[in-house]
């Protein structure tokens, strides 16, 4: 479902990177994944154009389940894949490749749909619920509830409501929140810097902030974080950095990631709070294996970016290209003074950064990967965790471990958890 | 003080409608997603395609 809704965020222009919420996401998809600590199997279908239907039965000590439907306004037929036709990378969570949104993506849409989403656990009849309603060109309204019903007299129903207004532009996106928990209100800001959508430069910098307030608690919350995401010049490989800060807490956060391939990104992540000086370092990685018969031929990646550089180069000519058949010394000054400055203008560096980048995005975009292995390690808790995702068939398997390799208590290592979760959609 | 009273009484009503009207809302969301999902449907589904989330062939 959480696929379905990003579904829909992308048949409805809504760029979900342009939040505060997401400046993180890379090092928490990398470094905090969740990893299965039971048996759990999910089928899912598309019932109709706009409804979709999905079963969950997880097995941990007593078997429990799920029953979720989803109404969407809009035709999904061009997002949506079965879980025999899908991508692998575009379901799951890895590395996030950070693109400006433009101003165009934005105002494509004239519609304004809507979706909406109930989950009913059982055997507790616990619901789960949200609508999310597009109600202008950048803005949208999503409404969270959960509900538990009253079932004896000794149980009292409990109810939470969530409602976030959020805006965006290419410049920057604000989010409001208001919580029926404790009356929390909540306010995040980012603002990307050096975003221009007109220059093709995938560089981009961008700083946010969130503060938080329960009024019935009287208790605040704040924190702060800054990312910067850019691709090599050499490769287009695309790197990002986050700082986050929280100065209530006192904790300082620094990662640093790179898709050193196709296939594999590497991150760390440091962490030091200042009021109790600890501190905690933790390194992850992940490896794609691509399809058996699908995997890329790098000389021929290599040549296109290099051809690519000059095809580029020659287009932005236009004068020459137009009159190449003529000698440059047989035209008029003019005419020779509108070629030089034509090709004083050409950045043949910039060219060739945005078109590796470009190049890049591409191939990754296009590859086809059969499965996915994550691994992280903290040096101080001690702790590995490994998740492999991969495709058996027309299914996607998700098998994982989480051990303390150095525990106190016990004599080897502990394990702490470890699962697997079979998931089928047509 | 029997205006105290009446609005007493109407506090419990108050709350039992509101418990009531939950109790309503929670039960009645899927069904309201599962009739929005089969009214915008131009070939009207039957109920076992709607609600079955299993393949069919």
């Amino acid at each position: 479902m959480d696929y379905t809704q990003r579904c829909f965020y992308t048949a409805s222009n809504w760029n979900d990177e342009n939040s505060y919420e997401s400046i993180l996401a890379t090092s928490k998809n990398l470094l905090n994944f969740k990893i299965p600590d039971r048996f759990k199997l999910n089928i899912s279908s598309k019932n109709t154009e706009y409804s979709y239907s999905s079963v969950t039965l997880s097995q941990l000590n007593k078997l429990s389940g799920s029953l979720a439907y989803m109404y969407c306004s809009a035709d999904l037929k061009d997002e949506y894949q079965s879980s025999k036709n899908l991508q692998l990378q575009s379901v799951l969570q890895g590395y996030r490749l950070i693109q400006p949104s433009s101003s165009s993506s934005l105002l494509k849409t004239n519609q304004r749909p809507i979706l909406l989403y109930g989950k009913m656990y059982f055997p507790s009849q616990f619901l789960e619920a949200m609508i999310i309603k597009r109600i202008s060109l950048n803005s949208q309204l999503i409404l969270k509830f959960i509900n538990t019903p009253k079932l004896n007299k000794l149980q009292n129903s409990t109810s939470i409501m969530t409602l976030y207004y959020q805006k965006q532009n290419e410049k920057s996106s604000q989010d409001f929140i208001f919580c029926t928990n404790e009356a929390l209100f909540g306010f995040r800001n980012l603002y990307n810097i050096g975003n221009n959508s007109n220059s093709d430069d995938s560089s981009l910098l961008s700083i946010g902030f969130e503060l938080w307030y329960a009024s019935k608690s009287m208790s605040p919350g704040i924190s702060t974080a800054l990312r910067y995401s850019t691709h090599l010049s050499s490769s287009g490989k695309p790197l990002t950095m986050t700082l986050a800060i929280n100065p209530l807490l006192g904790s300082i956060e620094s990662t640093y990631a790179i898709k050193t391939d196709l296939s594999s990104t590497f991150i760390s992540k440091y962490d030091f709070n200042i009021y109790s000086y600890e501190s905690d370092l933790t390194l992850g990685f992940d490896i794609w294996r691509y399809a058996s018969d699908s995997k890329p031929n790098h000389n021929h990646n290599q040549r296109e970016k290099v051809t690519g550089g000059k095809h580029q180069f020659v287009n932005t000519s236009i004068p020459l290209k137009n009159k190449n058949s003529r000698n440059f010394n047989n035209l008029d000054e003019l005419e020779q003074e509108e070629i030089v400055n034509s090709f004083m203008q050409v950045k043949p560096n910039k060219l060739i950064i945005e078109n590796n980048s470009k190049n890049f995005i591409n191939d990754l975009n296009s590859a086809n990967f059969t499965s996915s292995l994550k691994c992280f390690t903290s040096l101080k808790k001690n702790e590995l965790g490994l998740l492999w995702e991969g495709k058996f068939k027309d299914w996607l398997l998700t098998t994982g471990l989480k051990i303390n390799y150095k525990d106190n208590n016990s004599i080897g290592p502990k394990l702490y958890g470890y699962g697997l979760e079979l998931q089928y959609s047509s | 003080m029997s205006g105290l009273n009446l609005s007493e009484e109407s506090k419990e009503r108050f709350g039992k409608v509101i418990e009531s009207s939950k109790n309503i809302a929670h039960y009645a969301w899927l069904p309201l997603i599962l009739y929005l999902g089969w009214q915008s449907t131009s070939n009207k589904p039957s109920l076992i395609n709607l609600l079955s989330p299993l393949p069919t062939a």
